[in-house]
């Protein structure tokens, strides 16, 4: 052992090192998943999280006597606003909200503070403000910020081209960083900003309408999600206002853990893929390792050593390396622990930061070395029982053709050293870079190809169903706010090439769960719609259902589904599966894969009145939409004079693409692994080749061959082994990348388009190639250094 | 290193009546720090067609005179002329080229290509010398069937006989027709009949006018050659061949 330590402690330094970077990629991506995977819960224990969401829509309403309701266990009320802060656009949404009183953050979505402290609700100038918002705006604990606050006749209104608010300019000093599951980044908001409750009451004359505006609220129930159903009876009997929306938030934060568990999948994925590279890699190391031991125990067996005992010796090394290299590997995932979670879960973190998960990182220190033992066990055994058994290496068919097509030597000899793994001690891990190079390629252009799907899905909003590219807001609570003829003006736009007058109502399916519907009704040209299968509804007795909403009622096209509205519950036939468009006017609608197509005539039979009312303008593709904005409002005003302020405003984004976009890093930061791992596995080819087989070498340069083709000797060999991962690499990194975003589409879901790899392809083959060559640079330099005696007598 | 010198005229060989003409050459290692002096001062002539013997005990600078002449190794003084060329002093390429067209180099432990059939084994370094493929397995052929080895062309070293493989080695050196075929101990990794094999080979060589030079520590194997040069310290004691002028 000690001889061992002594003479060969570089190569057990280098197989630790290879034993930390597999075994601490395994432990961060394995303890990231199961961190990320449980994000939520953590979160929701921790901040008494709200049940569910009231959309009460009626100004005036009074919440005191809804707080004594036997299931209500907390209540805080909050308005929604348009506030804007200095420097950040209002279509930010950064302050959406404003607390109504203070009860939130105490009893109700009692937020972790990840620094500073929560807001005094007797402050009007202090704030809390989500970690995102630190991240995109660069204000934190400690800065202040300035609240533009509209003027009372600019309230409620988002428009392209609103005039700068008028109101007062607030001071708001940000006092901390909180996280609840309600008031997060995500969801399409990233950078949210909540003022005190006593910025509210200080600034209410700007801030609220008594006439136009309302409190909604959130409510904590005793009987958690089952109680939401008697509790929305109980509102609608005690308000007399069947169009009020209660909002599962349960629900919705069952469809983030779920994403989250998808993303934790991905995770692992990543964990199971470096599991199998690291046990490749480390696993040929140690064999190698273990072999060159045994050969060299064989004087200590003359000695007197027993078999076993050389087995044990030879193994011993490796094992040390294995616990040295797991202890390091646990420290580099710890340190990578802060990292994660990633993707949506990293919004629901409730203690961000580096950690240790002493389960994931003590079963894998324990199986590191247990596997590298076990591996080292064996080879031990089986070197001691091959040794001295002469192996010779199987010709390479290739370099055969290359000889029979007269290429030059170089690259015939090249060729063989890219195939040949050799004998005996010129043995050189050919099949492992082979291999490397592959899985190098793959991940590039997997990742590549996968990225390519995430770019143009998140640029391309279609992809979730948005194919309109302005809004004018029309009406509110069955109320026109726009002359009636607007969207016919608007649809005589050159620019305009389709409008769909949109009727929102919320209804329900007949397990409850809420069914966002809309209206699909022409005005002079369609909309485009999305369709998955089937065909839009076109009589009063058909509906077109979003895939979510599909899968909760068990309906496919052709059959039949039970919807209810405020006015009663009919059946209607399903003719199509289509994405719906997404809106962030309330919270159920914001997701483009749940709710329902109808037409105006099944609308009016389900619903007393809508709740909102938009009208959505598809433009000619290349169209500039601020500029159709600006016409169409000045045909408005032409039309039905100055006084019809009708605002046009862009489309929600919707909630899906945020998630998409997350989803990007992980393909990418796999890729790359496998682009270390195909480089480490390369240089350590090309090296091998050159120490292993110097002696071959100095026989060329002995029968006559250059110190340039000695290098051209071992470029062959690097470009050979990267043509042949770019020729396995590209087809298979295509389908990967295409099968994985497919993956993700169908799961989004989102409309699949085959993202475009012949870029990707493209240029992953020069670089490839300048790749490899740069690699063979240093051991072609050493390969062909003139000390061709030297190297013959020493061999 | 570059040189002032013509190139290689690899169309021509020059019409010299030495092969070899090595002039006070001195060659000195490091080893463990320690300076080795491997040649002192070595003056040595062979005669085209000449076949030499050159002896000595262990680490008396019989295989580093020999790497000279091949020039895989460089003289720190002295003079090296070979087929009427200066060695000394060129550069690595410029040597690499040389010994494909005038040097057939045989080593102790064959030094084959593992995995490369026998016939591959001459015809890639016949190639690297300048032949068409074709014709490098006509002459890789001619050579097999003229060293006993006709029925092994597909076959890899490993599975020939220590005899055999040198016998390769030899057909190997001889490919490219050198002007100098040199061999260092050839029959040092043989058994006595694998080396009287190959000793008989040499002669054989010899009698249709190659030149060689080979190093031994073996009397016997010696004696198959027209001249013995023996070395010591790295002076050359006996058989040096033509004085050189003063």
């Amino acid at each position: 052992m000690r001889i061992e330590l002594r003479l060969r402690w570089p190569s057990l330094v280098a197989l630790a090192l290879l034993i930390t970077l597999a075994t601490g990629t395994v432990l961060a991506a394995f303890a990231g998943a199961r961190r990320g995977d449980s994000a939520l819960r953590r979160l929701a224990d921790r901040t008494l999280p709200a049940t569910a969401y009231v959309q009460m829509y009626q100004p005036g309403f009074d919440w005191k006597p809804i707080r004594h309701y036997p299931d209500v266990t907390a209540l805080a009320t909050y308005v929604q606003v348009d506030a804007k802060l200095a420097g950040i656009p209002v279509s930010n949404l950064a302050v959406a909200l404003l607390a109504g009183d203070d009860q939130w953050t105490r009893t109700i979505e009692r937020p972790v503070v990840l620094d500073g402290r929560l807001a005094r609700p007797d402050q009007p100038d202090e704030a809390v403000v989500t970690q995102g918002f630190v991240s995109r705006y660069g204000h934190g604990v400690g800065d202040t910020v300035t609240a533009e606050l509209p003027s009372i006749e600019q309230q409620g209104l988002i428009s392209i081209d609103a005039p700068a608010p008028a109101g007062p300019h607030v001071p708001l000093h940000i006092v901390g960083i909180v996280r609840s599951p309600w008031f997060a980044d995500g969801g399409g908001l990233r950078g949210r900003l909540l003022p005190s409750a006593a910025f509210l009451a200080k600034y209410r004359a700007n801030l609220f309408n008594e006439k136009l505006s309302w409190f909604d609220a959130l409510v904590r129930l005793r009987g958690g999600e089952a109680a939401i159903p008697a509790f929305t009876r109980h509102l609608i009997r005690r308000t007399k206002n069947p169009d009020l929306i209660v909002g599962d938030l349960v629900d919705d934060r069952r469809h983030r853990q779920r994403t989250a568990s998808f993303e934790a999948r991905w995770l692992v994925a990543f964990g199971a893929v470096a599991l199998v590279a690291g046990l490749v890699l480390v696993g040929q190391a140690v064999a190698r390792h273990v072999a060159t031991n045994a050969a060299n125990l064989d004087v200590l067996r003359a000695l007197g050593m027993t078999p076993a005992e050389e087995v044990v010796a030879a193994s011993v090394g490796p094992v040390l390396a294995a616990a040295a290299g797991s202890s390091l590997a646990a420290a580099g995932a710890w340190y990578a622990s802060g990292w994660f979670p990633i993707g949506i879960a990293a919004d629901s973190e409730p203690n961000p930061g580096r950690q240790v998960d002493a389960l994931v990182f003590g079963l894998g220190w324990l199986g590191a070395v247990s596997l590298v033992g076990l591996g080292a066990t064996v080879a031990a055994w089986r070197a001691l029982r091959t040794r001295r058994a002469a192996v010779a290496s199987r010709t390479s068919v290739v370099a055969s053709l290359a000889a029979r097509a007269q290429l030059p030597v170089p690259i015939v000899i090249g060729s063989r050293f890219a195939f040949e793994t050799g004998g005996g001690r010129a043995t050189v891990p050919v099949r492992q870079a082979l291999l490397a190079a592959v899985a190098g390629v793959i991940g590039v252009v997997a990742a590549a190809t996968f990225s390519a799907g995430v770019t143009e899905a998140v640029a391309n909003p279609v992809r979730f169903g948005q194919t309109h590219q302005l809004e004018v807001w029309l009406g509110f609570q069955g109320e026109d706010i726009a002359p009636h003829d607007t969207l016919e003006v608007v649809a005589r736009d050159r620019d305009v090439t389709g409008v769909n007058d949109w009727h929102y109502g919320s209804g329900a399916l007949a397990d409850g769960s809420t069914l966002p519907m809309s209206t699909y009704q022409a005005v002079r040209e369609p909309m485009p719609v999305v369709l998955l299968s089937g065909r839009m509804p076109a009589t009063a007795q058909e509906i077109a259902l979003a895939p979510n909403s599909a899968d909760a009622a068990g309906a496919h096209v052709g059959s039949t589904v039970a919807v209810t509205g405020t006015k009663q519950t009919r059946h209607l036939r399903v003719t199509g599966i289509a994405f719906v468009t997404a809106a962030s006017h309330c919270t159920a609608c914001t997701d483009h894969a749940t709710g329902a197509w109808v037409t105006s005539g099944a609308f009016d039979s389900l619903f007393r009145r809508y709740q909102f009312r938009l009208g959505e303008i598809t433009l000619r593709p290349g169209a500039d939409v601020g500029k159709v904005a600006a016409r169409l409002h000045r045909a408005i005003a032409a039309h039905f004079g100055p006084a019809a302020d009708v605002p046009l405003a862009a489309p929600f984004r919707p909630a899906a693409t945020e998630e998409v976009q997350q989803l990007r890093a992980l393909p990418i930061a796999l890729g790359a692994f496998l682009v270390a791992l195909a480089i480490g596995a390369l240089a350590h080819a090309l090296l091998t080749v050159v120490r292993r087989r110097r002696r071959e070498l100095g026989v060329w340069r002995a029968l006559g061959m250059t110190g340039r083709q000695v290098r051209a000797v071992v470029v062959t060999q690097a470009s050979v082994i990267a043509l042949v991962g770019l020729a396995f690499g590209i087809p298979l990194g295509i389908a990967l990348g295409r099968a994985a975003w497919r993956a993700v589409a169908d799961y989004t879901p989102l409309q699949f388009a085959a993202p475009a790899a012949a870029l990707a392809s493209l240029v992953v083959v020069p670089l490839a190639l300048l790749l490899a060559n740069l690699l063979a640079a240093w051991p072609g330099h050493q390969a062909a250094r003139p000390r061709v005696a030297e190297v013959l007598r020493a061999e | 290193m570059t040189t002032t010198r013509p190139a290689v005229d690899e169309s021509t060989a020059p019409d010299v009546t030495d092969a070899v003409r090595v002039r006070a050459v001195r060659r000195t290692f490091t080893a463990d720090l320690t300076p080795v002096r491997a040649l002192r001062g070595v003056d040595l002539d062979v005669g085209a067609g000449e076949f030499v013997a050159v002896m000595g005990p262990s680490g008396c600078g019989k295989s580093t005179l020999l790497n000279i002449i091949a020039g895989l190794d460089a003289a720190d003084e002295g003079t090296v002329e070979v087929a009427g060329e200066r060695i000394d002093g060129r550069d690595e390429a410029w040597l690499a080229r040389f010994r494909r067209r005038h040097v057939g180099i045989v080593f102790q432990f064959f030094n084959l290509l593992d995995g490369v059939s026998a016939l591959d084994n001459i015809v890639l370094p016949g190639v690297l010398g300048g032949m068409r493929r074709k014709a490098a397995e006509s002459r890789a052929r001619e050579l097999l069937d003229l060293l006993g080895l006709g029925d092994r062309t597909e076959q890899v070293p490993a599975v020939l006989s220590g005899g055999q493989r040198q016998r390769l080695a030899i057909a190997r050196a001889l490919v490219n027709s050198p002007t100098l075929l040199l061999a260092d101990e050839p029959t040092g990794a043989l058994d006595s009949d694998g080396g009287l094999e190959v000793l008989e080979l040499f002669r054989r060589l010899h009698d249709s006018g190659q030149t060689v030079i080979m190093v031994t520590h073996s009397a016997e194997v010696a004696s198959g050659a027209d001249r013995r040069v023996l070395l010591r310290d790295g002076h050359v004691v006996d058989g040096a061949g033509e004085t050189p002028a003063p």
